[in-house]
């Protein structure tokens, strides 16, 4: 009856024909999808600034901002999926209709039919309890009870290229092949348009290469428009037709991807593009001797027994690993998700036993208290890191409990103040609660709780990755002044290559347990020796050259 | 699945041994001589021993211990000290009270309390969440055993439309049926209560879940999706607390089957106790952990139906 | 502050100073004993009625609440000081035999219908107040225990407590400094929910004649006395059923408006 149901049959035909290229300029390009005049509030706090952009069939439109920019409640806007307390003005048509004026039972038949959408977190998208091929079957049947879903749903399966039988649990699969199902739902019924929110953020480089190039051929074949929204635009530098750039609620600038790349008009794109691939600017590595030596270390965890009277089985998190890390050197260790890259940071903090090898910090193994007062270490998460209940003063003080004579009264002030200064805050700080900084702000404070013992040591496991690009880029910024000044060594954790390039003098690459190539940082990316190597840094995404650096 | 089925079997049987020792302690300690007791003040030595002796009170603890267990494992509850009757044939004759008791109780229970649940959870803020959140708040309140009293004074004693407590036999099915329903009624509005609180909270928790978005982002209404992707996974909390409650209304009768007179399991076990018959005592004692360790072993088995991640 | 946490606070401090007070001054003497006053409705000068000894309904209620209150208070008491640690020491020790004891304990405590146990220990040790304080606290530890464990299992995998590790603190001390204050607020919630389930517990045992002991006033056995009474004066029955209801009530509202005011996301236990 409607376009909804229409919608439906074409699908299919994958073969070789290709749908009318609807490339930005091709002549008889159709809009898909058109914004006018968008404004978003939330009970009273402006969302979204009048916006307007418009996709055409075959296009994709890549919508980039930091946190807070709006970008997905753009998408939320067009699924009709605002929370409550949203009101909205403006128009956004999917070719011919309103959205904004139809009812909720017309959104219904219109999302999922003629909108398909992909979310960031494939681990938790999918509901654990009924089977994929149960879940993509539902869509199907929602929008065309008499559609044979179940030939319908293996068709999907196939067009997303995941070759798992319908009847597996969300469980029995990993983070990739549970996105390819959230895809596979998103088209099943043959949408128009394909909204993907940061559809590859929470998933490896590897598999976020082989995501991107699915929704990419998806595009191409069935001439779907796609949004695409993400913080990162070397993810959509290579795939995008058409970049807008998002900053607190507005389109500050939109141009076809080349052109935007070459001009960058606005200063915001400018410097978005700068700070994702900012590197550091060291100091050079002075000539010293050994200080963390790992020799033959092994970690393996007992697993749960697969009943009652097996033998429990074990799982080699770390297996055999051995570097020496020499003082003054930045070293970096990078790895995909589950390959013993925090086991072993566990390790080396002591906090979890070994089963074989040795740990020394000078000598000294790790477990010793006067080898742990040598180290500290950055984490991740700025909101988790911190006790909420306790002021900055006792928060990053909290290091001194290793010192055997800890430093009393106006010295332990003192120190504190030096601290904050170190980092780029200010003394008054010290009076207040955690919940009154930024994230950015509170991984300084999670670096001036790791310098305030002056350790010889600091690990920092993933301490950027949870930041905005622009923010990363001070934080790096921060960590290279501090090299400079406290002739620091680190360790620097990550699965982000284009940051551990930035900041490290040498890097080890890790899979699987073990570490599979250690050279000087420049080398192992310019010329990787093994293959795993090569097959990250191919797989990763990243911005193309410009003639200028500001 | 089968490793699943192991562990929890394991598991209930080392319940079980260890409940038992327990139970057989705490009446061990108990004070006072179930022999003494039964034959007065004025029993002499020699018949105080010989009684003792009948009982197997004169054995080592250990060796008592050793033969309640193996002998309730056979079914053989013992003789009552009191009544010189089987316990097993007396708990039996109770049992016929309290089990469909319980069970008319729990029926009710989850009558009430999953439409109430799942329309406050749907219409989470509006006027019907609320009515229903006032109305919980209230049967949490409630002593179950007032509300019994209440429930006589009005259908009992100015409507004379239910009986006002006793229980004629299940020879006359009707009318026993009757006379459970104002105990099932006042047994079940507490837990319904509760059960619907647990139903809401549960289900809006299971609302807020991504999966919940994804389905609305396939189209379906927030009525599907609450249907379809929220009660089943809202689903094991609740059952956690059904399994709980059906051994609360199981033990939880002893006062209800005060106030209306019924000839149940707690009156039995109250008797036992007042007249220090001590081996029924640890039998009915027995009998209902027993119960409640099985319902949580039945429930742990209807997790694993429910939810496909457990059957490994 | 929404209206219900208010409503809620007030009936929990009524009944309270209704307690306090009753130490100093009621209306009536709850010994003595009036027969020609007897089942008088409420009134002027009584202003909730008599029961069947024409004794004050409404001074034998005020005393009455101190036995509810004391009971349930204590009962609370010992299961948050037993469960607490509990809960907090299996957390620490995480996977560990000393956890999967504590975890089983609690499992088999809860397994036992506590309705029986209560009437079990206070038959054997004889009815009294203090013996259904302890059949009553027993059944606390558990509850607190796992709830302790749960939430602090999950704040031992926050980076704060990995950092205080970092910083070489021990296990007993992370637990007293980070995780104990971080759980605090769940703590004083469920201890509400447990205060109010102790006072209606107590009422059923003193019911059934297992509580304080007459001549001391209680709640449930002024229920039990009025159960002969209740068609020919039912105020006698209604009243002190109604007191019940409003404390339980009072409890429940202050223990939810509690939550949501400090975290709406708190899980409580309610069994």
């Amino acid at each position: 009856m409607t376009p909804a149901s229409s919608g439906l049959k074409y699908r299919g035909g994958s073969g070789g024909q290709r749908p009318p290229a609807g490339r930005p300029g091709a002549a008889g390009a159709k809009p898909i999808l058109t914004i006018e005049d968008l404004t978003l509030h939330i009970y009273d706090t402006e969302i979204l600034k009048p916006i307007s952009l418009h996709i055409n069939a075959g296009e994709i439109l890549a919508l980039v901002g930091e946190s807070g920019s709006g970008k997905s409640m753009t998408a939320l806007a067009t699924m009709g999926l605002l929370p409550s307390g949203s009101q909205t003005t403006g128009r956004i048509h999917l070719v011919d209709k309103d959205l904004l004026a139809l009812n909720e039972a017309q959104l219904c038949q219109i999302r999922g039919g003629r909108i398909g959408m992909i979310f960031q977190e494939p681990m938790t998208a999918l509901n654990p309890l009924h089977t994929i091929g149960a879940q993509i079957a539902e869509v199907i049947r929602i929008h065309d009870p008499q559609a044979d879903a179940q030939a319908q749903t293996v068709q999907a399966l196939h067009k997303v290229g995941l070759d798992v039988p319908p009847h597996r649990y969300p469980h029995e699969l990993s983070g990739g092949q549970r996105q390819r199902v959230v895809i596979a739902m998103a088209i099943a019924c043959g949408p128009e348009l394909l909204i993907a929110d940061e559809p590859t953020t929470a998933l490896d480089v590897t598999t976020q290469a082989q995501i991107l190039d699915l929704l990419k051929d998806l595009v191409r074949e069935e001439g779907m428009a796609l949004l695409m929204i993400t913080h990162d635009l070397a993810v959509v530098s290579q795939m995008a037709d058409r970049i807008a750039v998002m900053k607190q609620g507005g389109i500050v600038e939109s141009a076809d991807t080349e052109t935007l790349f070459a001009t960058m008009k606005h200063p915001y794109t400018r410097a978005l593009f700068d700070a994702t691939r900012h590197r550091a600017d060291l100091p050079e590595t002075p000539a010293s001797q050994p200080l963390l030596r790992v020799e033959g270390v092994t970690r393996s965890y007992p697993l749960p027994r697969p009943h009652p009277f097996a033998k429990r089985p074990h799982f080699t998190a770390v297996n055999d690993v051995s570097f020496t890390l020499n003082e003054g050197e930045r070293l970096g260790l990078v790895g995909e998700s589950g390959c013993g890259k925090s086991t072993l940071t566990r390790a080396i903090l002591g906090l979890d036993p070994i089963q074989s090898g040795e740990i020394t910090l000078d000598g000294v193994p790790v477990t010793h208290p006067d080898s742990r007062r040598h180290m500290q270490v950055v984490f991740q998460d700025p909101y988790g890191s911190f006790n909420p209940r306790h002021r900055v003063s006792r928060l990053i003080t909290e290091p001194f409990h290793l010192l055997p004579d800890p430093p009393k009264g106006a010295e332990c002030d003192r120190a504190i103040d030096q601290a904050l200064i170190d980092v780029g805050l200010k003394p008054e700080d010290k009076h207040r609660h955690i919940h009154a900084f930024s994230g950015g702000q509170r991984q300084r404070l999670a670096i001036a709780r790791a310098l305030i013992i002056r350790p010889r040591l600091i690990l920092f496991d993933e301490a950027v990755s949870a930041l905005d690009v622009r923010v990363r880029a001070q934080i790096l910024d921060l960590m290279a002044e501090l090299a400079r000044e406290y002739r620091l060594t680190w360790l620097f954790i990550s699965h982000d290559l284009s940051v551990v390039r930035g900041i490290t003098d040498r890097v080890l690459v890790m899979q699987n347990g073990r570490i599979v190539e250690d050279g000087p940082t420049e080398q192992v990316f310019d010329h990787p020796r093994h293959p795993y190597t090569a097959q990250l840094i191919a797989a990763a995404p990243h911005l193309p050259e410009t003639t200028d650096v500001a | 699945m089968l490793g699943y089925l192991t562990k929890r079997l394991i598991s209930l049987t080392l319940s079980l041994a260890v409940a038992s020792l327990v139970i057989f302690a705490v009446v061990e300690i108990a004070p006072g001589d179930p022999a003494a007791y039964m034959l007065g003040i004025n029993a002499q030595p020699d018949t105080l021993a010989a009684l003792r002796s009948e009982l197997g009170l004169d054995q080592p603890k250990a060796q008592r211990y050793l033969s309640w267990v193996t002998g309730m494992l056979t079914g053989d509850f013992g003789t009552s000290y009191t009544y010189r009757a089987p316990v097993a044939q007396m708990i039996a004759e109770r049992l016929w009270i309290s089990l469909p008791l319980a069970l008319y109780a729990l029926a009710l229970a989850a009558l009430i309390a999953f439409p109430a649940g799942i329309l406050a959870a749907a219409r989470r803020g509006r006027p019907a969440d609320l009515a229903v959140m006032a109305g919980t708040q209230l049967g949490v309140a409630i002593p179950n055993f007032w509300f019994a009293m209440l429930l006589v004074l009005l259908f009992a004693i100015k409507l004379r439309v239910m009986p006002s407590g006793g229980f004629p036999g299940w020879d006359e099915p009707l009318d026993a049926l009757k006379s459970l329903t104002l105990p099932a009624v006042a047994l079940a509005l507490p837990q319904a209560a509760i059960l619907a609180r647990i139903l809401r909270s549960s289900l809006i928790d299971a609302l807020g879940e991504d999966y919940i978005r994804t389905a609305r982002a396939k189209g379906l209404t927030r009525w599907q999706a609450l249907r379809r992707h929220g009660l089943r996974n809202a689903l094991i909390p609740v059952l956690t607390i059904l399994g709980l409650q059906f051994s609360f209304l199981l033990a939880g009768a002893i006062i209800i089957e005060q106030v209306f007179y019924l000839p149940g399991l707690g009156r039995l076990i109250f008797q036992a106790i007042s007249q220090r018959d001590l081996i029924v005592v640890e039998s009915v004692v027995m009998l209902l952990v027993f119960a409640v360790i099985v319902v949580n072993f039945l429930t742990d088995l209807a997790y694993a139906a429910v939810d496909p991640r457990l059957r490994r | 502050m929404k209206p219900t946490l208010l409503l809620g606070a007030a009936l929990t401090a009524l009944f309270l100073a209704a307690a306090a007070l009753s130490f100093l001054w009621t209306p009536g003497d709850v010994q003595a004993m009036n027969i020609a006053g007897r089942l008088q409705p409420p009134g002027l000068d009584t202003l909730l009625g008599t029961d069947h000894f024409g004794r004050d309904i409404l001074s034998m209620l005020m005393v009455g609440a101190r036995t509810s209150i004391a009971v349930a208070l204590v009962a609370v008491g010992i299961g948050a000081g037993l469960g607490v640690p509990l809960g907090l020491t299996a957390a620490a020790t995480r996977g560990s035999l000393l956890d999967e004891t504590i975890s089983r304990a609690n499992d088999l405590v809860f397994a036992f219908p506590s309705l029986v146990i209560a009437i079990l220990i206070t038959a054997i040790f004889g009815p009294s107040a203090l013996n259904a304080i302890l059949a009553i606290g027993i059944f606390n530890i558990p509850v607190f225990a796992r709830l302790s464990r749960g939430a602090a299992l999950s704040l031992w995998k926050r980076d704060f407590i990995l950092a205080a590790r970092v910083a070489g603190k021990s296990r007993t001390r992370i637990s007293a400094e980070h995780i104990l204050p971080n759980i605090l607020n769940l703590l004083i919630v469920q201890g509400t929910i447990q205060f109010s389930l102790g006072i209606l517990a107590e009422a059923g045992l003193s019911y059934v004649g297992l509580g304080a002991q007459p001549p001391t006033p209680s709640w449930g056995r002024m229920l039990a006395d009025a159960q002969t009474m209740v068609a020919i004066a039912p105020h006698v029955a209604l009243i002190p059923g109604a007191t019940i209801v409003l404390m339980v009530l009072g409890l429940n509202l202050l223990g939810d408006g509690l939550r949501d005011h400090l975290d709406p996301r708190l899980k409580v236990l309610r069994t």
